[in-house]
């Protein structure tokens, strides 16, 4: 299995288990940082010493004996533990699917994967599940089976069907007891001034706040033909146009949004990277563990 | 606007195809699911008026697309050009040649032209336009007489008041030349309103007429009626030529007649009297020759005139024949038998010794013999005086020279100015006698061609004649550069003139100052040439040139270059004649034109209709559909157009309008 087919969306859609694509992502993006600049996760570099009678073998710095002929250990930074908050939207919005898997599914299979992926570091990791209120909780652990905990919960957790981001990210807020950092996985369609108010909370409880803003292709960028009856997943309405007709100034009213959305987070110090379910994962990853870096 | 196919218009019914469309698919709508609708609700709440004026601007462009397409197929035209092409042009040909004289049945066949044109004018429909014209070498069209209108623009005449005036001539003789004559109607046609197009032409199909000229085929659209009126059999002997040898000869000298005859006719003639008459006032002059001939031959006959009294002799030579076409039984001859043209010199330099006279060269040139003789092949008799001793009347000359002559007597001056008056011709040449101081009387006699301002004498360069109007009768000679160029001509000085209003510069030299100047006063003309005519400014007179511009000069005044006292003309339209002109032997100012019948007339050989049509790029009758009716028929199956059709303009507006319903259709939601 390669890196590619592990990260890509539509290969993970056919692995029915959620822990099994949990780790097949990491897997996988593990594999594809051997050749990133990061070279480490758990730990990081911080210098080279020579070395000394009793140092391991392993943090030998081989090809930098090879060039000077001197042998030189690895110096890393000490581990330390974080507290990671999954908070997964499971409104119905959340439900829109045009590419065989769902905004759900996808950050389903992130916030699976991120937990992993910092379990795998020995940080405690927690898991909201909100709609308009907080639907589900599991408080921060590190302890082994918390990755079995968590995917749990989001599999039996089924979607609601209204949403409230702004009571359920200030009832999040609340439960969000410890520094650490927060990611957001959700479409983040509702009201942006009581959303970012309760955003606001969490950052004010000091955690660093990422959000994955998950789009589907289609309410991204309306690429369909001919005559469309769109329903709204939510609210249940139906909206009967002529879909090139009203690309144009949907892409535009699109762009004015993610504007304004880009521009709160921003004056927030908040982090937010955008995801359509067709783009592959290791990105998110790579996000997660920079703000980790930084929090840490 | 109407319609050729209105059946089509039926598919007027499929405009309710985009409706149905419409609300068919409509029903047929794709679900899809988004996550919020936020963004669609602000984008067709912002837009909600604007897309409902472009959905119903694509409706109407769709049922308009579909209504013009219906249309299309039912073929449009306008009911203006409809009217209009009910309208006929006919234009009319009347043969009016020689061999429309022959009979048949009692009657000349250009009377029953005459008569089948008047019934095609009876039978025409309301909206036919006729242009009538009789043709033989000439095109006489009959609407030249067609009353205007207050505007002054000509009309067009009525049917019954075209019949009254086709009126068939009473004599035919010209010669036929079917070119022109299509060339006519090819104008005619061209001009006419839209509409159906016809000619008729009436005529004897005589193949002499065919090969004449070349003319552009005729119309596309334009629809021949070829109305053949000629005998399959004519019997004619008809006198071809009748050619004196000379036509002007002095009293008392000889010359012949060469006759040629031609028997066109299906028999030999046997002992066939060809005669020549010729008369001189009381004097007459008989010659008779018998011949035979085979039929289609030609046969040649010599006559030997005695010697000629002088006088102006004129006749006909003449077949005693009684066949169908007597017109060309006969050809005028007319032979001059006088002095050849008088022509006084007058000398303003009279010196001991002619050489140095300043007509020396002149009378040398025109006499063409030692001195003292005259060579009978000249035209000129020359006779030298001095400017003090001129003759008492100049009546017996045709022409005056002065030869650098400034000072003459008054009356001598106004005796002269009356012979040009009447019709004398007076060439002048410069010479220091030619100054202002001396020409008074010449100026107050009206004899000079301008204001004589004095003597310009050429001071590093000779004098050389520039230019000169080369359509003049006096430069025909020296068209060709190769038979002399007159720019070889160097002069040291000449007499400055300032020309008259009235009077043309015919030449000037390098410098622009006037060579050769006329001047029309009367009936006679001034011709000054502003140089010596001897060798006082120039060497000319020992140059190959001087006796060809001599003769020129002199054959201008005298009217030699113009055909000299005998003229011939041929009723074939070579030369241009009056319209009623017929054979003869006419006198003119000076000249008798002897005016015969073409030969051509006398080849009564006939074409075939097909060698007609093809030699003019005819349309026949019979291959096409000539009445309205039939050709909308036609069209109306879809193999011919009609006038007026605006299908390619409606093909147009629906590519544009399909174009529009794309554009529109691609920025409007539903």
């Amino acid at each position: 299995m390669t890196h590619d087919q592990l990260v890509d969306p539509a290969f993970f859609s056919r692995l029915e288990n959620l822990e099994l694509r949990a780790r097949g992502i990491v897997e996988g993006f593990m594999h594809g940082l051997h050749r990133s600049p990061f070279v480490g996760f758990s730990v990081e570099f911080a210098s080279h010493r020579e070395y000394a009678q009793g140092d391991d073998l392993r943090h030998v710095n081989w090809k930098l004996f090879a060039r000077q002929r001197r042998l030189y250990v690895k110096q890393f930074d000490a581990e330390t533990n974080m507290n990671l908050y999954l908070l997964l939207d499971v409104s119905a919005s959340m439900g829109c699917r045009s590419k065989g898997i769902s905004k759900h599914e996808y950050g389903a299979a992130l916030a699976a994967a991120l937990a992993h992926l910092a379990l795998k570091q020995h940080d405690a990791v927690g898991l909201l599940l909100l709609a308009d209120e907080v639907v589900a909780h599991l408080p921060p652990r590190a302890r082994s089976h918390q990755l079995r905990e968590i995917l749990r919960v989001i599999e039996t957790t089924p979607p609601r069907r209204t949403s409230d981001s702004g009571r359920a990210f200030q009832q999040a807020a609340e439960l969000c007891n410890h520094r650490g950092i927060v990611v957001i996985l959700s479409d983040l369609f509702d009201d942006l001034e009581a959303l970012m108010k309760a955003i606001e909370r969490l950052r004010f409880r000091n955690h660093e706040v990422i959000v994955f803003h998950l789009w589907d292709p289609w309410e991204r960028y309306l690429p369909l033909e001919g005559h469309c009856r769109f329903h709204d997943i939510e609210t249940g309405e139906v909206l009967v146009t002529q879909a090139e007709g009203v690309r144009d100034d949907y892409l535009a009213a699109v762009q004015a949004w993610r504007d304004q959305l880009e521009t709160e987070c921003r004056n927030r110090a908040i982090d937010r990277v955008e995801l359509t379910t067709d783009d592959p994962l290791d990105q998110a990853l790579l996000d997660y563990l920079v703000r980790r870096a930084k929090a840490g | 606007m109407s319609f050729i196919q209105i059946g089509f218009l039926g598919a007027l019914a499929a405009m309710a195809i985009p409706i149905v469309i419409h609300l068919v698919f409509r029903q047929k709508t794709r679900r899809v699911d988004l996550g919020t609708l936020r963004f669609l609700r602000v984008v067709l709440a912002h837009n909600a008026r604007r897309r409902r004026v472009m959905r119903w601007l694509l409706l109407a462009l769709r049922l308009a697309c579909v209504a013009l397409l219906a249309v299309l197929f039912a073929r449009p035209y306008w009911r203006a050009f409809r009217s209009s092409a009910a309208q006929q042009t006919v234009a009319v040909l009347i043969d009016r040649s020689a061999t429309m004289e022959l009979e048949q049945d009692g009657a000349r066949l250009v009377d029953r032209a005459v008569a089948a044109g008047r019934e095609l004018l009876e039978g025409a429909a309301e909206n036919t336009r006729f242009e009538i014209a009789f043709f033989d070498h000439q095109v006489r069209p009959l609407m030249g007489a067609a009353p205007a209108d207050d505007a002054g623009d000509r009309r067009d005449a009525s049917a019954a008041e075209l019949s009254g005036k086709l009126v068939a001539p009473p004599v035919c003789r010209g010669g036929t030349d079917y070119g022109a004559a299509m060339d006519w109607a090819r104008d005619v046609l061209a001009k006419a309103p839209p509409g159906v197009r016809h000619l008729h032409v009436f005529t004897d199909l005589q193949r002499s007429g065919l090969a004449w000229s070349e003319v552009d085929v005729l119309q596309d659209d334009a629809v021949a009626h070829l109305h053949d009126l000629g005998r399959s059999a004519i019997n004619n002997v008809a006198v071809t030529e009748a050619r004196p040898e000379r036509v002007w000869l002095r009293p008392n000298e000889q010359t012949a007649v060469h006759v040629t005859v031609h028997n066109g006719g299906p028999f030999s003639t046997e002992e066939l009297s060809v005669v020549l008459r010729l008369a001189a006032g009381e004097r007459k002059l008989e010659l008779r020759e018998r011949v035979k001939i085979e039929p289609g031959a030609d046969e040649s006959l010599r006559f030997d005139l005695p010697p000629l009294a002088e006088g102006p002799w004129q006749g006909k030579v003449l077949v005693e024949i009684d066949d169908d076409l007597p017109l060309d039984n006969e050809r005028y001859v007319a032979i001059l038998a006088s002095k050849p043209y008088q022509v006084l010199l007058i000398d303003g330099r009279s010196a001991t010794s002619p050489w140095l006279a300043a007509t020396y060269f002149l009378d040398t040139a025109l006499r063409l013999a030692p001195p003292g003789e005259l060579d009978a092949a000249s035209s000129f008799e020359p006779h030298v005086v001095a400017a003090n001793e001129l003759p008492a009347n100049f009546e017996r000359f045709d022409v005056v020279v002065l030869a650098d002559v400034g000072e003459l007597d008054r009356r001598d001056a106004a005796r002269l100015g009356e012979f040009v008056e009447s019709g004398g011709g007076l060439l002048a040449f410069g010479g220091e006698n030619v100054v202002p101081a001396r020409t008074e009387n010449l100026e107050a006699a009206g004899l000079t061609v301008g204001e004589v301002s004095g003597v310009d004498a050429a001071t590093d360069l000779p004098l050389r004649l520039q230019s000169w109007d080369v359509k003049h009768p006096i430069f025909a000679a020296f068209g060709d550069p190769q038979l002399g160029d007159l720019r070889r001509l160097t002069f040291s000085a000449c007499t400055e003139v300032v020309p008259a209003a009235d009077a043309e510069v015919l030449a000037t030299f390098r410098d622009g100052k006037p060579a050769l100047v006329e001047r029309r006063r009367g009936n006679g003309s001034i011709v000054w040439f502003t140089s010596s005519c001897d060798r006082e400014w120039s060497d000319w007179p020992r140059g190959r040139l001087y006796l060809p511009l001599v003769y020129q000069l002199l054959g201008y005044q005298t009217g030699l270059t113009a055909g000299g006292r005998v003229r011939q003309a041929v009723l074939e339209g070579e030369v241009e004649l009056a319209a009623d002109a017929q054979p003869g032997v006419v006198a003119g100012e000076g000249y008798a034109l002897v005016v015969n019948t073409s030969p051509r007339e006398a080849e009564t050989e006939r074409c075939t209709p097909e060698e007609f049509v093809n030699r003019f790029g005819l349309k026949p009758a019979d291959d096409d559909v000539t009445q309205t009716a039939p050709l909308q028929a036609q069209a109306a199956l879809g193999t011919e157009m009609i006038d007026g059709e605006v299908w390619q303009w409606v093909a147009v507006l629906v590519l544009a309008g399909l174009l529009l319903e794309g554009l529109v259709a691609n920025r409007t939601a539903a």
